[in-house]
């Protein structure tokens, strides 16, 4: 009777392929010793079913053996072994079941000594060995994920499924016996008999898969769900794996808390605008946003475009993209350069000349100049010295953005792509540029501050130099949002 | 400071053929001023202004300036998607820019899906009919009948006097809030479209408990 045997082996792999066991194990249920129990009594059968291993190959041969002899103790013999076969599909997964497992192995070892000489059968046993694991492979895999979720579970479709397979092998095998010895009269109704079995069985494993398939989904989203109700928890900690959050979005965040503030401090004289709140208003948040709303066009483009190609050209392309974005990448040799209005306005013109001469530099050069006028006027009070100096930053900051997103739209459009190398380098000469005079306005507010000797003066300052760094990198970053659709612009 | 108490953000976007006056409308709507010589848009232009309502909420609005000419097609289309309503602007000396219209609202339509937009057909260039500077190649019967068969608001405006500027602006705002209160609007995540306002984010509680309470009801 080798499909119990083959039913032991697929169980085997079922469960110890089955990625389900590592997944429930991650969440820590309660019930987790019982799936390593569970385990450990699926490598004890498979031990076993090394040894009954030569006996099948064994019975194998002997089955094309042509003359079939009726046994005389057969009947007792088989109907011995069903009750071993239901007393091992209906058993639960403790302990016992190993010697169960080891007294059922011997029967059904000496069974086939007694009957290799049944050849016909094996022949018709094959399909519905198949099904038959088949079917126990479902009961074992929803057993399992009982016992190791710990839910009230198909316990009944698994005993009743069984017990109902258990009663197709004691009818059919019983039945079959005497007309097996007539030929070719055995041969029609077996294949009858195979037809019902394979249509009995089929729908009872696809019915039972089903409902295993259903129980696990239901019982897989419920502990998920567990004190994490709509899964909040968890997507927010996919979404933190997989995805970089936007930085407009930090922006934004940071923008509405300053708002909550200012909000709770309406009824105060003086409201401290925010750095956050303040680049919002110089529009330099929507423009980022914009921006990124590019970058990502970009990118998604560069993706599809680099799947149409492949070999010795792929690999150019990439080489090409990767010396784009490097060149972007330029390190700065002096982290303390400064640039007064005069430097900045020559050294952005040249670069955006570079670039592309249709994007206006007048509005950035403007707030550089009119920052330059504050920085001469007389100040009051230390703490307008640090508001100016705030506002400033973000005025320029949000420039730099609108400046950026202006670039990255005409870099979209245009079509010169040979002077990419150079639009590259002075990209990255442009951002270093910004950043210089974000710093030398930050050394200027900050030296001015010094002025007054006030008890918030050390405050004040590093408030001011905290900006100007985040000013920096907020630059950066836009920077590095036009690498893609520089990228583009080569293919 | 004032930008701050807003009770809704719609984002709109400007579209139709070049040198229609798109940048001139949003220009007086923004500074009430007229710009003699105007440079053609690069790309997408942005601009915000808060508005008062009749009814009372406070509405901000983010002005998508697109440009009309055919280079920057690719780039005015990624703005299409995150509006909840556009202006679809026509001068009205100019008859290939008001026949031009049903594809620029079939473009806004594809693009803004699922979402059904809003719309309102503006005419520009009023004063130079008003004043003979030029001829009217679209009469106000046309508008007015385009207008009553996509069921949109129609209006002619000048940038350079301003007048009906405000009223193209304050219609397609209340249009859209009128669609937010009987519920076919609704604030989405991912959808830039309409968001709520600092001053509203109490309310926006409060509507979502309604929402939740509703199947209780039936159940009982």
């Amino acid at each position: 009777m080798s499909d119990s045997e083959v039913e032991f082996q697929s169980a085997d792999e079922g469960s110890n392929g089955d990625d389900g066991w590592e997944i429930e194990c991650d969440f820590d249920l309660p019930d987790a010793d019982s799936s390593t129990e569970f385990k450990s009594t699926e490598t004890k059968i498979s031990s076993q079913q090394k040894l009954s291993n030569p006996v099948e190959t064994e019975q194998n041969k002997k089955c094309k053996h042509e003359d079939v002899k009726p046994v005389e103790n057969f009947p007792s013999d088989t109907s011995m072994l069903h009750v071993g076969l239901g007393k091992l599909a209906v058993s639960s997964n403790n302990t016992e079941q190993y010697e169960e497992c080891n007294m059922i192995q011997n029967e059904i070892k000496s069974t086939r000594f007694l009957n290799n000489d049944w050849g016909g059968w094996s022949s018709g046993w094959s399909v519905n060995s198949l099904l038959s694991t088949a079917s126990a492979l479902t009961n074992q895999v929803s057993q399992g994920i009982t016992s190791v979720i710990g839910a009230p579970a198909p316990e009944q479709l698994a005993t009743v499924g069984s017990q109902e397979k258990v009663e197709t092998f004691n009818e059919t095998p019983a039945d079959e016996l005497p007309e097996s010895s007539f030929g070719s009269n055995y041969f029609l109704t077996n294949v009858s008999q195979i037809t019902k079995i394979v249509e009995t069985t089929g729908s009872k494993i696809i019915n039972g898969g089903l409902d295993t398939l259903e129980t696990v989904g239901k019982k897989t989203f419920e502990v998920l769900q567990e004190g994490d109700p709509g899964l909040l928890k968890k997507r927010a900690l996919f979404f933190q794996n997989n995805e970089k959050i936007n930085l407009s979005q930090v922006l934004q965040e940071a923008k509405e808390k300053s708002e909550i503030k200012s909000q709770q401090n309406v009824n105060q004289v003086e409201v401290k605008k925010e750095y956050a709140y303040l680049l919002d208003d110089f529009q330099g948040l929507i423009h980022l946003e914009s921006l990124e709303l590019l970058s990502k066009q970009c990118q998604m483009k560069l993706q599809t475009v680099l799947l149409s190609y492949s070999g010795t050209q792929l690999t150019d392309i990439q080489d090409t993209l990767v010396q784009i974005k490097e060149l972007c990448d330029l390190d700065f040799d002096d982290d303390e350069k400064l640039m007064d209005s005069e430097e900045f306005k020559n050294s952005l013109i040249t670069c955006i000349s570079h670039i592309s001469v249709d994007v206006k530099t007048e509005k950035i050069l403007r707030v550089s100049n009119f920052i330059d006028e504050k920085l001469n006027a007389q100040f009051n009070n230390e703490d307008s010295i640090h508001d100016e100096a705030i506002s400033a930053l973000a005025e320029l900051t949000a420039a730099a953005m609108e400046l950026f997103y202006k670039l990255g739209e005409m870099l979209m459009i245009d079509t010169q792509c040979q002077q990419i190398i150079i639009k590259a380098e002075n990209l990255s000469l442009l951002n270093e540029a910004i950043c210089c005079r974000i710093r030398f306005i930050a050394n200027k507010y900050a030296c001015l501050s010094t002025k007054f000797d006030a008890d918030g003066t050390s405050n004040n300052i590093s408030d001011i130099y905290l900006e100007s760094s985040n000013s920096s990198s907020y630059i950066q970053d836009a920077g590095q949002l036009l690498i893609p659709i520089l990228q583009l612009s080569i293919i | 400071m004032a930008d701050l108490m807003f009770d809704y953000q719609f984002r709109l976007i400007l579209i139709g053929d070049s040198t229609v006056g798109k940048s001139s409308l949003l220009k007086y709507f923004n500074d009430g001023k007229f710009a003699e010589v105007s440079d053609p848009t690069v790309g997408v232009d942005f601009f915000a202004r808060t508005i008062q309502l009749p009814e009372g909420p406070r509405i901000k609005l983010q002005l998508w300036d697109t440009a009309g000419q055919e280079r920057f097609r690719s780039i005015t289309k990624s703005y299409y998607r995150n509006s909840v309503g556009a202006l679809l602007i026509y001068d009205i000396t100019k008859r290939a820019s008001f026949d031009h219209i049903p594809v620029w609202m079939n473009d806004a339509k594809r693009h803004i899906e699922p979402h059904r937009p809003v719309f309102v057909l503006v005419g520009c260039k009023l004063d130079l009919v008003n004043n003979g500077a030029s001829k009217r190649e679209v009469s106000q019967e046309e508008a007015k009948q385009f207008g009553a068969e996509h069921n949109i608001f129609t209006v002619e405006t000048s940038a350079k006097t301003g007048s009906n500027v405000e009223l193209a602006f304050s219609a397609i705002t209340q249009e859209i809030y009128q669609r937010i209160k009987s519920g076919e609007y609704q604030m989405e995540e991912g959808w830039d479209g309409i968001k709520s306002g600092y001053s509203h984010h109490s309310a926006n509680i409060d509507f979502n408990n309604y929402i939740e309470a509703e199947p209780a009801k039936s159940c009982c």
